[in-house]
């Protein structure tokens, strides 16, 4: 009896394992497709990683809100953060937690040293608080090991010529109105200024002298080369101060930070006449003057030489009301500048340099442009100059 | 006898349209003189001309009565005649409009620039002096230095704390929106500003038949450009072979 006990059950665990054997090697692929399909299904469920050290302006989530639900403007250290003699309300620090912990409370409690942390703070860790620089001021961001690496996720939008009528105006009479000097390292005696509106924003960039005299491989560049750009709140907010000031106001970031396409941060500009290798040699060390240098088609053309400074803004940038930050081709300035209305650098009789060189060129085409040009002299001359030069 | 009346109210009807069109016309702006330059080089014929679709150019000359150049000043390339447009000249803002309230230190102030805001470089240049002198400035001054507690801020700031908005910037805001209206009436191609000595060159748009007006005059009651321009053979070494000087003769 005990037997017959025994030997059903291990009869029935023996069918069903020749069952169960047989559907698995007999049916062939039907139960790897099943798994396969399972294995799909499962895919669309797993979330992108998210690198939580990196914070992006252009995820979703941060686009549905507005900058003000998290900068706070003024910051409470504006005072501090820059000498009392220049000082001014502006946003000069990172957004408090709370404006982080109502979505990512999940990532601030993750861990002895959550990820998350590593986007403000260069130390993660309970007991230290350091951080990174913010990102403004923007100059001693820039100088920074962060802001080095860093590629900003926007554009400015100025528009030039609302500022021009506006502000602007160019008819200070002899002897009154705004006096502006050249901000350089080295000051000369200022001559009568003429009536030059655009000097309010833009200076003569004077680079600092380089801390070795290393002889350099390439000819020394003029001095002066490039005129400044504002690269702060300075020049904006005492107009535009949210507190009775002109639109857009200083709390509508939006208002002149614009996103950048497609999530990108703002390309570093590959070079044209000069590259990034050129600048360093040459001493320039400000990111934003770099940035400017390399976006020249004349890398040696300088706004200080003696006969340039003589010339108003407007005669080479002829389209100053239609000047778009937001568009680089706005900002070049025609090659008919350099000689249509004064044949400085353009003319057949007597041979200007443009007419020569171009011949040269032609003649020649290992010839090397090299009164304007110091990567571009070697490349063909382009359409603008043949037709300037009639060739 | 009923087609003489007909007649008689078609020629009633021309003249009235003709004297409301010469009416509205009085009330626009005088209009200055234009002068087209003999072309003063060669043009060089180019065979490709018409098979290309380059840009033009044109280069413009601007003087005041005394002939002297005007700097910075505004233009516009237009596809129709400024006095053709329909403009609404009537509707032109005044400055003296967007000065009530202001104190009589506050207008005399004003009136030493020929500025459309508050934000000229000429006025910021005397704000110290204002703060002592114009009560709308002084009281500007006092806000600012209350809230910000820095004398710098507050007089570099003054323009933000300045009571009277309408005198600060309603006047240009008002100027800007008839002007984007005639830009859009008068078919505005490109907008371009002339330099020191009055000059203007421009380029990149589609040669043909234009119309080069500043169409709002410079000084309340001054005049307005309306001429008509053509761009030559797309050839931009050919650009300095046309030009025009623009006067205000005020004959």
């Amino acid at each position: 009896m005990k037997r017959t006990t025994l030997t059903l059950p291990l009869l029935l665990v023996a069918a069903l394992a020749a069952v169960v054997c047989a559907r698995v090697s007999g049916a062939g692929g039907e139960p790897q497709r099943r798994r396969a399909t399972t294995q799909r299904r499962a895919a669309p469920a797993q979330r992108p990683r998210v690198d939580y050290t990196r914070f992006s302006h252009a995820t979703a989530a941060h686009r549905k809100d507005s900058c003000a639900s998290c900068h706070k403007n003024p910051s409470d250290n504006w005072a501090q953060v820059r000498d009392a003699s220049s000082s001014f309300p502006d946003i000069t620090d990172y957004p408090e937690h709370d404006s982080c912990l109502s979505c990512h409370r999940q990532q601030f409690f993750r861990g002895a040293r959550p990820a998350i942390c590593a986007v403000c703070h260069s130390v993660v860790s309970p007991r230290n608080g350091a951080r990174f620089p913010f990102a403004n001021p923007a100059d001693a961001f820039a100088r920074s090991e962060k802001g080095k690496a860093e590629a900003s996720e926007f554009s400015i939008n100025f528009p030039h010529d609302i500022h021009q009528d506006v502000m602007a105006r160019a008819d200070a009479p002899d002897g009154a109105g705004v006096r502006f000097v050249r901000a350089a390292f080295k000051q000369e005696t200022p001559k009568p200024s003429k009536p030059n509106s655009c000097s309010v924003c833009h200076v003569t960039y004077f680079k600092p002298a380089p801390p070795s005299a290393a002889p350099s491989p390439t000819p020394a560049l003029p001095a002066g080369l490039l005129k400044t750009t504002p690269t702060g709140h300075d020049s904006c907010f005492n107009c535009h101060w949210q507190d009775g000031g002109e639109k857009p106001l200083s709390n509508d970031c939006a208002g002149c930070h614009k996103p950048l396409p497609n999530n990108s941060t703002r390309p570093e500009p590959k070079g044209k006449d000069a590259d990034a290798q050129f600048a360093a040699r040459e001493g320039f060390t400000d990111p934003f003057v770099v940035r400017k240098l390399l976006r020249r088609d004349s890398v040696i053309f300088a706004h200080d030489e003696e006969r340039h400074r003589e010339i108003d803004c407007a005669t080479c940038h002829t389209r100053i009301p239609s000047l778009n930050t937001l568009d680089e081709t706005t900002l070049k300035v025609p090659i008919l500048s350099c000689g249509a209305g004064t044949s400085c650098h353009v003319g057949a009789k007597p041979k200007k340099i443009l007419n020569e060189e171009v011949d040269k060129k032609l003649a020649d085409p290992s010839f090397q442009c090299t009164k304007c040009h110091f990567n571009l002299g070697r490349e063909k001359p382009p359409k603008s100059h043949l037709d300037a030069t009639g060739k | 006898m009923r087609a003489g009346r007909r007649t008689l109210l078609l020629w009633a009807a021309l003249l009235s349209s003709t004297l409301l069109a010469s009416a509205a016309r009085a009330q626009g702006p005088p209009v200055a003189a234009c002068q087209p330059t003999p072309t003063p080089v060669v043009v060089k014929p180019d065979a490709n001309a018409a098979a290309t679709n380059d840009a033009g150019g044109i280069r413009v000359f601007l003087y005041d009565a005394e002939k002297k150049p005007l700097a910075r000043k505004r233009f516009y390339l237009l596809r129709r005649s400024a006095f053709s447009a329909g403009l609404d000249w009537a509707s032109m803002p005044k400055r003296a409009d967007f000065l009530q309230g202001a104190s009589p230190q506050l207008r005399e102030w004003l009136a030493r620039h020929d500025c459309d805001s508050l934000y000229c470089p000429e006025f910021e240049a005397e704000f110290p002096e204002a703060v002592k002198t114009v009560p709308e400035f002084k009281r500007a001054y006092d806000d600012g230095l209350r809230k910000y507690r820095s004398e710098k801020l507050a007089l570099k700031w003054l323009t933000v704390n300045f009571p009277l908005k309408n005198v600060r910037t309603e006047y240009y805001k008002r100027k800007k929106a008839w002007l984007d209206r005639a830009e859009q009436q008068a078919g505005a191609v490109v907008s371009f500003m002339t330099d020191d000595k009055g000059r203007a060159i421009f380029t990149g748009f589609q040669r043909g038949d234009y119309y080069i007006s500043n169409l709002f005059p410079f000084d309340e009651g001054g005049p307005v450009w309306d001429c008509k321009v053509m761009t030559l053979p797309p050839n931009p070494r050919q650009l300095w072979a046309v030009s025009y000087v623009l006067s205000n003769s005020r004959q």
